[in-house]
């Protein structure tokens, strides 16, 4: 009864028809009884013993880790909808939307290793013969899903699972979520001190930025995969909730200054970006800006698509006022800041 | 709130997400515990053991294989399973 089914690749509505146990549950789900009220005390026995089995995230993590968290579901949810076909969909830059989740993992892990999350590794290409799609083979301490990583196994491999002749894919899709779960956890038990260390951001420039920071630019990275994904596959593509469009524009904006060509420029720039999640900023260009020299305004989910690099060069909408060069400037910056 | 949302506030460690989770399906769990091991001191126990479980490892549920409230009723029925029936 316990979970077998999970990992011998039969589905789940055929295993309910083997299984005496697992059917009966479904029927108590089924019937009104056998719901019960619990005693009112056991609410906060459970609360307190969870506290103290794994602590809260604190404030500052919560405002990093939950959106990240969030994003990391939906692309879950993404690649287990997809079918072996799909997953070898082409994607522009990256080969093919397996190729994609890889460098996807490959990013996470500078984030995660830094956390302390043991290496992903990268698959061994082989066969993809019935019998060789261990759970956790290639992950050191995984032999048993989930093992040597807390709440990190990967229970399904959706339709493009083992029975689709799909053990390479789910071990990809595996690596990507057990890492990034990994981190999840990690990230849920650390200090707020931690959040001010640097580490290096993933991107073609070289850069460096707060651990806050790099946990945006998962965050803006899991989601800007997703909608690449989305569209390999003809799925509508899909905008973060505001908070993670604002959080993701703030994040790409506070870069622009040392992503803009030429001298440093002794001006301001004033953002607005309108429509769910926007904002207005201004951004000193360089310590000595006094002045406004240019405000520039945009759609705010299209401002994180441009910093995606997800515009065709030239093509990204916006409004101007004040300083033309400097807005098409810090446009042409603003679209260097991907993670491909 | 779906139950990938509720999920993605437990990976990141949001506690109020746990309570969440147990004010939606405790009557549920805590139901068939009581059905199948005849005992409500069990099925305080197993009702406590679903919900931490689900809080220390909140990515061993995977949405795409049913619901939440399946997943936990599983659980505590698996559990109960392991008990002597009180009669």
């Amino acid at each position: 009864m316990a979970d077998s089914y999970l990992y011998d690749g039969q589905r789940p509505e055929d295993h309910l028809a083997s299984c005496p146990g697992c059917g009966a549950a479904v029927a108590l789900l089924d019937g009104p009884e056998p719901a019960a009220e619990p005693p009112p005390t056991l609410r906060e026995a459970v609360l307190s013993l969870a506290r103290r089995r794994r602590g809260p995230a604190v404030t500052g993590w919560s405002a990093v880790a939950v959106p990240y968290a969030e994003q990391v579901a939906l692309m879950d949810e993404l690649l287990a909808g997809l079918s072996a076909p799909q997953w070898e969909a082409p994607v522009a830059r990256h080969g093919t939307v397996k190729d994609l989740v890889e460098h996807l993992t490959a990013n996470d892990a500078t984030v995660a290793g830094f956390m302390g999350v043991p290496s992903a590794g990268r698959d061994v290409p082989g066969p993809d013969a019935p019998g060789t799609d261990v759970p956790g083979a290639g992950v050191p301490g995984t032999d048993v899903p989930g093992a040597g990583v807390p709440g990190a196994g990967v229970p399904g491999a959706g339709p493009a699972g083992p029975e689709a002749g799909g053990g390479r894919i789910a071990r990809v899709r595996r690596r990507w979520r057990e890492q990034a779960g990994s981190l999840l956890e990690r990230a849920s038990a650390g200090g707020e001190v931690l959040l001010g260390v640097e580490v290096a951001l993933a991107g073609a420039r070289p850069a460096r930025a707060p651990l806050r920071q790099a946990m945006i630019q998962r965050t803006f990275e899991t989601w800007t995969h997703a909608d690449d994904i989305r569209a390999a596959t003809g799925r509508c593509r899909a905008a973060p909730p505001p908070e993670h469009v604002h959080m993701i524009a703030e994040f790409g904006l506070a870069l622009l200054p040392r992503a803009l060509k030429g001298p440093r420029r002794a001006v301001s720039a004033t953002v607005v970006l309108t429509g769910p999640g926007g904002g207005a900023w201004t951004i000193p260009l360089s310590p000595a800006s006094d002045h406004v020299a240019v405000l520039v305004s945009a759609d705010a989910v299209g401002f994180c698509r441009l910093l995606a690099g997800r515009w065709p060069a030239g093509c990204f909408p916006y409004a101007a006022e004040g300083d033309p060069a400097l807005a098409r400037d810090l446009i042409a910056a603003a679209a260097t800041l991907g993670c491909d | 709130m779906s139950d990938m949302d509720l999920c993605a506030r437990l990976a990141a460690g949001d506690l109020d997400a746990l309570a969440d989770a147990y004010d939606e399906h405790s009557r549920f769990v805590f139901g068939v515990a009581v059905e199948v091991t005849g005992s409500r001191a069990y099925a305080e126990e197993i009702t406590q053991n679903v919900f931490v479980a689900l809080w220390e490892r909140p990515l061993s549920y995977d949405p795409g294989l049913g619901s939440l409230r399946g997943r936990l009723v599983s659980r505590a029925l698996h559990e109960s399973a392991l008990r002597p029936k009180v009669s």
